[in-house]
């Protein structure tokens, strides 16, 4: 199989005058697996576009240097020709499969080669071997799981016969479980079949004891290129880009003696470092003193958002069934479960976007009305996943007027006006007053769609998957600039999110939900120690929660959220010891 | 007292202005009441179901629909009826889900009640001819004050004459939508290519297909994210007079508000399906090859004998002067 290389490759978008990548260097040899990673704009996105050979041709702009698929220089080859050779899987599945079923979609590139039939089959099955989706091969596209998609669009990309296949964030819209079946079979290619993978990724942490080489980007050129236990060598310079660093890296930072030599990558490597030791047998201890304690006093204050019995089907498919949730005045709720499992059905309701098929939602005292939106927006605000799909205005100003002006006049205009100005203050665009929404950055235009919401002084906030397809540092900022937000204006949240991580450090309470059904209802340490339950849910819990876990046997009934949690806890009982 | 009021010239022109608004009024609401929002997603999509409609070879489902148009056009209206009745075989054996068969009666239905209403107002020549038309007709007749609008007023023969009409309509709705619910892209693509029509147009029109249900959810998604920025979408109750100029107002005002990002969106998905189709090779090769080449089935002869004899039978009916169309008809 042949190598990449990528020769002193430079590339400026069409009206732009920086250069997103600079004369890059690099050799990737067969078979490697690749990990791609670093902070959004940094050109990761730009150099996989590059290396699938459709930059510069279907992507305008100037390319300086060249693509070379072993000696053959990849812009003298057509599109066709180079996916061939080099596959390109994008982010969404659902802009990237143009057929009906699955078999329709991965026969489609090689029936377009004008091959055999018996040609055009046997690549077919084996693409849906290579992805386990071989017993899905007659199942409509529309009636599968977003991992599942996303297998098939790695089917069909593999139909194609190519030896390197470049992946641009190919599970940052899928769950947990979603994004294990992915980096599965992605593993599979490498490890079975010796296919070169190039994954550009922000999940670190769930690929990372796969991977052979990690590639860290900063501003268009490569910073960190080694194989991963010496890619964290330097633990500052990823937490200055803002990309997260393996947790059990950072706890191999921390505990040197139990990790002499390399940090581990794999929980199982941490697990066995840690096992027998005095940490170990303290979390044990203490695991087994906190059974006997009594659980956490139930929150007292009074409940703003309300479920009772709520139960929602469409047609014959039972989407909620006896759902019974409140959310007291200033929780921050996380609401978490495998894709499909009603977290965003769910939180609609409360907005009035659909009408529960039976039970009832109150706001405060009140009847949520469904159909109601607007009305329903000046208690509660939802923020949307696509934070941009909220904007509609010319200028940052002009998007607070939009509101203003097709609202009902049941507020004076001075009053709105004011508090218009207040909010532009707290969420930090007044100099950005007569910017065009779409010259900011992703974090400002995220606050800015917030800040619009939050003009009609709302008491809840829902927050859609706030942090989808941000780095690391620009989640981390949202979440820190949302829990200082929540503070301030007391203020309380309902958030859907895969990203357990922000769980684990901002939520007071975890819903989780399994098949339209609330199977947990908890504090985050004492629903990640429930580390089973959680796996039949479609939940991974943060690595350091299971390494508590599984340190503790299954039987602590609370886990550390974090390293610095992790470390304390141990430090403590040690003392106590 | 209430003769001398419903007589007034007053009275007549609201009458009147209802007659001619109400209908065209009511047909958008009767879609959204019918189909709804989450109905937009299934109007033009494939329903898989293991019908002999299904297996049928696309190449004939591909031609349905335009003999259909054609032969409608030929055919004076008694014969368009039977026309019609043929184009319900296919659906009495294809049984169609309760959803989908809800999106076939109301995207069949709402044209044919528009054009009987349009006819009525404008089909107004009664057992005159059209130099010199007759008044005794008409259902009701407008006042002068609607003069403007150049029709005398709702007449019966009109309102007949666009039910004779409104057969050509069904019979080309219910066979282009047999074509939509029952063929895949995939198909649709391979009945070009054998028909030696561009690759390229099968594909344009499948995606489209595909993407549309994409469309409509998008369309839904930022009808909410507009209401949950304070644009108040909510219909005012009947009696709330004042608020329904504002809550029209709004309604139209909302249009470019939710055009523009949904036009940016589709362009969004767009350059990456076009990147996606380029990279699978697609129109690299002048010729292409499939994984299911359909076979002739005995049903597939029996279809296309059936369209072959209706094709005979009219060109007989109207070579015979028995059913071809005359002026009115």
């Amino acid at each position: 199989m042949p190598d990449l290389r990528i020769d002193h490759v430079s590339f400026t978008y069409a009206g732009s005058s920086e250069p997103v990548l600079h004369a890059l260097d690099l050799v990737i040899p067969a078979g490697e697996f690749v990990l791609l990673t670093g902070p959004s704009g940094c050109g990761k996105s730009t150099l996989a576009l590059a290396l699938a050979g459709l930059i510069p041709t279907r992507i305008g702009g100037h390319l300086r240097g060249s693509v070379y698929l072993e000696a053959t220089n990849i812009s003298t080859m057509s599109i066709h020709e180079v996916s061939q050779h080099i596959g390109m899987v994008f982010q969404n599945p659902d802009n990237q499969l143009v057929q009906l079923s699955v078999e329709e979609e991965v026969a489609f590139g090689p029936e377009n080669l004008a091959l055999t039939h018996s040609e055009i089959e046997q690549r077919v099955e084996q693409a849906l071997i290579f992805t386990s989706m071989a017993h899905m091969r007659h199942e409509q596209i529309f009636a599968l799981s977003g991992g599942q998609k996303q297998r098939v669009a790695i089917a069909a990309t593999l139909a194609m016969r190519p030896n390197i296949l470049v992946l641009d964030e190919p599970t940052s819209d899928l769950d947990p479980v979603g994004t294990q079946e992915v980096l599965q079979v992605l593993r599979a290619l490498n490890q079975q079949y010796g296919m070169t993978i190039v994954l550009v990724e922000h999940k670190v942490d769930e690929v990372i004891e796969w991977v052979d080489r990690v590639l860290l980007m900063e501003r268009g050129r490569v910073v960190v290129d080694a194989p991963p236990r010496q890619a964290f060598d330097d633990l500052q310079r990823w937490h200055e880009l803002g990309v997260s660093v393996p947790q059990m890296v950072q706890l191999a930072h921390a505990l040197p003696e139990f990790f002499p030599g390399q940090p581990p990558l794999a929980l199982e490597d941490a697990c066995a470092g840690l096992r027998g030791t005095h940490y170990a047998r303290a979390l044990m201890q203490r695991g087994e003193r906190e059974l006997t304690q009594l659980a956490d006093k139930p929150a007292q204050a009074l409940p703003v958002l309300s479920w009772d019995a709520v139960g929602l089907s469409y047609g014959f498919k039972q989407v909620l069934r006896d759902v019974n949730v409140q959310i007291r005045q200033e929780e921050w709720v996380a609401l978490i479960g495998a894709n499909g499992s009603g977290k965003t059905s769910l939180a609609s309701l409360a907005m009035g976007f659909q009408e529960p098929t039976s039970g009832g939602l109150r706001y405060r005292e009140r009847q949520i009305q469904a159909g109601s939106i607007s009305r329903q927006a000046r208690d509660i605000a939802y923020l949307f996943q696509a934070a941009d799909n909220m904007l509609f205005g010319a200028t940052v100003e002009k998007e607070f007027l939009f509101g203003l002006k097709h609202r009902r006049k049941d507020q004076p205009d001075a009053e709105a006006l004011a508090n218009i100005e207040r909010i532009m203050k707290i969420i930090d665009l007044v100099q950005y007053r007569q910017a065009n929404p779409f010259h900011l950055s992703h974090g400002q235009r995220k606050r800015l769609a917030l800040g619009v919401l939050l003009a009609r002084n709302p008491e809840v906030l829902i927050l859609d998957e706030p942090t989808t397809g941000q780095d690391e540092g620009h989640a981390r900022a949202f979440l820190e600039f949302l829990h200082t937000l929540r503070t301030s204006a007391r203020l309380t949240y309902l958030m859907i999110t895969h990203h357990m991580l922000a769980v684990a450090q901002y939520a007071s309470r975890v819903v989780v939900l399994r098949n339209g059904q609330v199977a947990m209802d908890d504090t985050p340490a004492r629903v990640f120690a429930r580390r089973q339950e959680l796996a039949e849910c479609g939940i991974l819990s943060p690595p350091v929660a299971r390494l508590h876990a599984l340190l503790c046997e299954d039987r602590a009934p609370r886990v550390a959220l974090n390293v610095p949690e992790f470390l304390r806890m141990c430090a403590e009982e040690v003392t106590t010891c | 007292m209430l003769t001398q009021i419903f007589n007034s010239l007053a009275a007549r022109t609201i009458i009147g202005y209802m007659i001619i608004y109400g209908v065209p009024a009511l047909l958008p609401a009767l879609f959204v009441r019918v189909i709804g929002f989450k109905g937009l997603r299934h109007l033009f999509s494939y329903e898989p179901k293991p019908s002999i409609i299904h297996r049928l070879d696309p190449r004939l489902k591909v031609v349905y629909p335009v003999l259909m148009g054609l032969l409608s056009v030929f055919l004076n209206w008694d014969y368009v009826y039977l026309l019609v009745g043929f184009a319900l075989i296919p659906w009495i054996l294809l049984k169609p889900s309760a959803q989908r068969l809800r999106v076939v009666i109301t995207m069949v239905a709402i044209p044919v009640i528009g054009l009987i209403w349009s006819q009525g107002l404008f089909h107004t020549i009664g057992n005159g001819t059209i130099t010199n038309p007759t008044v005794d007709h008409l259902l009701y007749t407008f006042p002068p004050t609607l003069s403007w609008v150049g029709t005398p007023g709702l007449s019966v023969s009109g309102l007949l004459f666009g039910v004779q009409q409104s057969g050509r309509t069904m019979a080309g709705a219910l066979a282009a939508l047999l074509l939509l619910f029952t063929t895949t892209p995939s198909e649709v693509v391979w009945a070009f290519y054998k028909f030696r029509l561009p690759a390229q147009a099968g594909l344009a029109f499948s995606a489209a297909l595909r993407f549309l249900p994409q469309m409509m959810e998008r369309v839904t998604v930022l009808l909410q994210v507009a209401q949950v920025r304070g644009y108040d979408l909510s219909i005012p109750r009947w009696w709330e007079v004042r608020q329904w100029p504002g809550y029209l107002w709004r309604v139209g005002a909302c249009i470019p508000v939710v055009t523009i990002p949904l036009l940016i969106g589709a362009l969004r998905t767009t350059s990456v399906m076009a990147m996606v189709v380029d990279a699978r090779g697609f129109g690299s090769h002048s010729r292409r090859s499939t994984l299911r080449e359909h076979q002739g089935t005995l049903a597939d002869y029996l279809a296309l004998g059936l369209l072959l004899g209706l094709t005979l039978a009219v060109i007989l009916l109207v070579a015979l002067h028995i059913g071809n169309r005359d002026i009115y008809t």
